[in-house]
């Protein structure tokens, strides 16, 4: 069974939209891209796309309510819309340190979700 | 600062020889570094002296001093008129006491006529007393010389040196040299306490240390013996007792005590001689007093001592043989010793200063004309010798006129605060005192001194303890016990930030490492990070950490850089509202109401706001349910609702896209992105990400017609446009939305900027500004999305380094603004470009980068950068699209004789 998918490359402003041919049991083949990074863009893509997450989080005793926060490496492209929607339950507590761990291994990847900045508690 | 530099020509000695040269030097196209060890100019031998412009008589025929004596007596004539030096051509009288007297008198006006002194006359006594009839009635003769004039020695040390500023010359105040490197006999640099400096010339004009700065490059020729010189000051009520100079008959051993005038209408009596070993003594003594006195009274008998107000000594530097040393070193190529520059040496100085030129192209030092060499100084009149209408309007452009802070001379807050920020600044009690006269009336500081200081301490942000005299060591005062006085009162900063994003913390922070000591940055918002706060996605700093972080991250790395130093203030919460020619910012705050920020220069990091519906003008109803995609962005990131569950995004602008993913992700369902271009407005890498990864249909070459809804939207129609941008008709349809966001483009926020008159650029709607992100008046400088609306935060950072690196040398005051621009335009092909000009610094190097967009998306094209018929050049680019900002680089030496406007065009193909 062979397939393909066209692919706009964004690793530089040229934007090639390229094609990857993927057959089972072998290496996907590519045309279309005019450098090597394109290339090896274009079959991760097509094959395993990666995205990191960002979203936010509940502050409690804040001078914000809200932490924004990122997974601290790629993940599937496909966990991305699941990991956001269970990340809108956290509660995390000020004074928060940007770096923090807010949710570890998140969805059982390797992966942390970290938050993307300072928050400072709220005095009253 | 820079440890290691480069000069064409180094100049040791900042007093009216070294100033002299400097500014001679300056008609050419020179690096020039004149060297100071002092915190002022002018401290040595030319401070203390007579202050006449002699006419030439006295010195022996076919020497030196005869020879610069004539040709500079008649040079400053011209420059009287080009620098403004204020001079007064008084004459001079050699009064003969005694009838033996008259053989000299004759001697002299024969050796004067050998030398080429024009109206030489003998006066007989009754035109002598008639001319000056306060004269002891036993005189019997005079010889009166109508070319010799007076001058304060001071402001013609400073006239040369400014001008010589104003052409590009550099002057480092508190620079001592320690070694002048030589190798194979020549000469490769001087190192100063304070950095090394490669040069192939160095011109020694140290005064009384021309012979230790000769031997720091092995040349051991030089002797030079300090001789110290007396004085008496009196107070201008004594100024008109005598109309010239008066001389005694010079005898064998001494030329006698002098009386004259001085340009600021005072009197002075002096010198005697007495030769010295210490170069630094300066001391004044009750012998030497007397025997001034005693000389001076032989001419008028009458002198009274009630007006004294003060007595200095000063020292002569005296070569062993007397004569004038003048010429290159005999044992070192490449070094020029001006020396043993004792009487009339102010008067030959711009003699020398031409000279030494002849000598450095005679040495192989290429002398190419300065094309911007500038000979004139603006004129400077004191506060005191304007009329009172002429104060009253001074007084309108500038309040700090109205304070008199030296009362016996009249002297306001406002020149002295001028002096201390002037291009030869002055940064110690008596550089003011020699610049402004306060403290050179009767009281002689008692009143203003400490006024004067704490002026310096505002200024220069330093506590009344650094405040000096005159030298480097010369502390005035010093600290009390306990807790002392509260100097955080009013501040004054150097710079002033409006805005606290990436723009306005990267501006401070720069600031600051370019040497601002006070840094304030103003932010309506309750905290810093400006924008990139509510950008919770990640994309940014790719260029400048190498990293791919989220907006928050980006900003809190500068959060936190801003927070560590405690010389930056940042007032949060607080607005500005009005930016005054003086620079201060009135401002309103949450907690502190209305006042005014004081600095010294602006930068502008406002950044930018969304266009509107208005904007674009969709007709249809008006209900809730519209936004701006980034008031959008601000609702779901920072406050935790949604602004619709069906949306549409009109325009294909990044926010629009980002705000298409994150309200996916959150569960609202976008219907469709609108372009009404027929291509993208954003990065392809959100179109990738935001609209791809989660099929969001984009619709390139349509636009919302109508939007439909009375209390909450209900509905958009959508319709295809043709090449001219207008629906194409059957073609409508309808979406079934509750929100419409608008991401159809940015613009930068200049109202502060208009009302104070800056000018804007019709095409980035934001200031007009040079390479230093100057904008239209000087001292207040734009960076960021304020100056034209950038897509990668990254450029932002770099371009408000500039920003504030400028900003803190316009507070310094190095960052010299009265120079030729040169102006850069948008030609074929590119929408805007920014810098739009170009200030050609003399002696500047290095590459200004253009930053600009292209009209219209083109595969393949070349960029070009000409000026006139001269194409500067030629860069290929695979794509260009007006979504992607591109830049290029330019060598400033490239510009050099350009006159006219640089044009940068995008062309099609390679």
């Amino acid at each position: 069974m062979s397939a393909s998918r066209k692919v706009i490359c964004i690793v530089c402003p040229i934007s090639c939209i390229g094609e990857v041919s993927i057959e089972v049991g072998q290496d996907p083949t590519v045309h279309g891209y005019t450098c090597k990074r394109g290339e090896s863009y274009a079959i991760a893509e097509a094959t395993n796309p990666m995205r990191l997450l960002t979203t936010t989080v509940t502050v409690r005793g804040g001078v914000v309510p809200l932490l924004p926060v990122v997974s601290s490496a790629s993940m599937p492209k496909d966990y991305i819309a699941v990991g956001v929607q269970m990340l809108s339950e956290v509660v995390v507590d000020a004074p928060i340190e940007t770096g923090q761990v807010v949710y570890a291994k998140i969805l059982g990847l390797d992966v942390d979700i970290v938050a993307s900045r300072d928050i400072a508690r709220q005095t009253l | 600062m820079t440890n290691e530099t480069r000069a064409d020509v180094v100049i040791i000695g900042g007093g009216i020889i070294g100033s002299a040269i400097a500014r001679e030097l300056s008609r050419y196209n020179l690096s020039i570094v004149l060297l100071e060890k002092h915190p002022d100019l002018a401290m040595g031998t030319s401070k203390a002296n007579s202050g006449i412009l002699h006419a030439g008589f006295d010195a022996t025929p076919g020497t030196k001093k005869a020879l610069f004596n004539a040709r500079g007596n008649v040079l400053y004539r011209q420059l009287e008129a080009e620098l403004g030096i204020r001079l007064k051509w008084i004459g001079s009288l050699v009064v003969a006491l005694e009838p033996d007297d008259l053989h000299v008198l004759e001697d002299l006006l024969s050796r004067g006529k050998e030398n080429g002194v024009p109206k030489l006359e003998l006066l007989s006594r009754n035109d002598l007393l008639d001319r000056e009839p306060n004269l002891a009635h036993g005189v019997v003769g005079a010889l009166w010389a109508p070319t010799a004039g007076i001058v304060s020695p001071f402001d013609a040390t400073l006239a040369f040196a400014e001008n010589a500023v104003q052409n590009g010359v550099k002057i480092w105040l508190e620079h001592e040299v320690e070694q002048i490197l030589v190798a194979q006999g020549r000469v490769t640099g001087v190192v100063t306490g304070r950095g090394r400096i490669q040069t192939p010339y160095v011109i020694n004009a140290a005064g009384v240390h021309a012979g230790s700065v000769a031997a720091l490059g092995g040349d051991e020729s030089i002797a030079i013996t300090p001789r110290k010189g007396e004085y008496l000051l009196f107070d201008t009520s004594l100024g008109d007792c005598v109309r010239s100079v008066l001389f005694p008959t010079p005898t064998k051993v001494s030329k006698g005590i002098v009386i004259g005038p001085t340009v600021h209408g005072n009197l002075f009596i002096g010198p005697n001689a007495l030769d010295v070993a210490d170069p630094g003594d300066v001391g004044t003594s009750a012998q030497g007093m007397s025997e001034i006195i005693v000389g001076a009274r032989r001419l008028i008998p009458s002198l009274g001592l009630g007006s004294v107000i003060t007595q200095f000594a000063g020292l002569r530097a005296v070569a062993a043989h007397d004569d004038f040393i003048v010429g290159s070193s005999s044992v070192v190529h490449g070094l020029v010793h001006v020396g043993g520059i004792q009487s009339p040496g102010l008067t030959a100085a711009p003699a020398i200063a031409e000279a030494v030129v002849e000598m450095l192209r005679e040495l192989g030092l290429a002398l190419n004309s300065n094309p911007r060499f500038v000979p004139v100084r603006e004129p400077h009149l004191s506060f005191k010798e304007k009329s009172n209408k002429a104060r009253e309007s001074s007084f309108r452009l500038n309040p700090l006129h109205g304070r008199i802070v030296c009362r016996c001379e009249t002297v306001t807050e406002a020149e002295i605060v001028e002096a201390i920020h002037a291009p030869c600044p002055a940064h110690t009690l008596d550089a003011v005192k020699v610049r402004t006269r306060a403290g050179m009336g009767r009281c002689q500081g008692g009143f203003c001194g400490p006024r004067v200081s704490a002026l310096l301490s505002r200024e220069l942000n330093m506590p009344l303890s650094s405040v000096r005299k005159d030298k480097s060591k010369s502390f005035l005062y010093f600290p009390r016990r306990g807790k002392g006085p509260n100097l955080e009162l009013n501040p004054k900063f150097d710079v002033a930030v409006i805005g606290g994003g990436p723009a306005g913390m990267a501006a401070a922070l720069t600031a600051r490492e370019r040497g601002a000591k006070r840094v304030v940055i103003i932010e309506r918002d309750r905290e810093l990070g400006g924008i990139l706060n509510q950008c919770i996605h990640n994309g940014f700093g790719l260029h400048r950490f190498n990293e791919e972080l989220t907006g928050p991250t980006y900003a809190q790395r500068y959060i936190d850089k801003v927070q560590a130093d405690p010389a930056i203030t940042v007032c949060l919460d607080t607005m500005a509202q009005e930016i005054k020619p003086n620079f201060s910012v009135f401002v309103s705050s949450a907690s502190r109401g209305p006042f005014e920020i004081a600095a010294r220069a602006v930068v502008l990091a406002m950044g930018c706001r969304e266009r509107t519906r208005g904007a674009i003008r969709i007709p249809g109803d008006r209900p809730a349910g519209v936004f701006t995609a980034g008031a959008a962005q601000r609702i779901v990131n920072m406050e935790g609702f949604l602004p619709g569950n069906r949306i549409v995004v009109l325009g294909s602008g990044d926010i629009g896209l980002i705000m298409a993913r994150r309200l996916t992700l959150e569960g609202a369902k976008v219907l469709a992105v609108v372009e009404i271009m027929p291509y993208s407005n954003g990065l392809t890498r959100n179109i990738v990400q935001c609209l791809e990864d989660y099929d969001i249909p984009l619709y390139l070459s349509h636009t919302v017609i109508e939007i439909h809804g009375r209390d909450r939207v209900t509905g958009v129609t959508v319709a295809k446009v043709d090449e001219h941008r207008s629906p194409v008709p059957g073609s409508e349809f309808f979406l079934d939305c509750d929100c419409l966001l608008l991401s159809v483009g940015l613009i930068p926020e200049n109202e502060l900027s208009r009302e104070m008159g800056i000018m804007l650029d019709s095409e980035t709607s934001g200031p007009i500004v040079d390479q230093f992100r100057q904008t239209s008046v000087p001292g207040v400088f734009a960076a960021g999305n304020v100056l034209h609306v950038h897509d990668l935060v990254d450029f932002v950072s770099e371009e408000s380094e500039i920003a504030g690196w400028a900003a803190a040398d316009f507070a310094a005051g190095s960052l010299l603004t009265e120079h030729p621009v040169l102006a850069v335009r948008a030609g074929d092909g590119v929408r805007s470009v920014v810098p739009q000009q170009i200030t050609l610094v003399p002696g500047a190097a290095g590459k200004i980068r253009l930053y600009l967009r292209a009209a219209v998306p083109m595969p393949k094209c070349t960029l070009t950068v000409s000026g006139g018929q001269k194409k500067l050049l030629a860069k290929r680019f695979p794509v260009a699209k007006p979504s992607e900002m591109i830049s290029v680089d330019i060598d400033i030496l490239d510009l050099e004789h350009m006159t006219e406007a640089l044009c940068v065009s995008l062309k099609d193909g390679v």
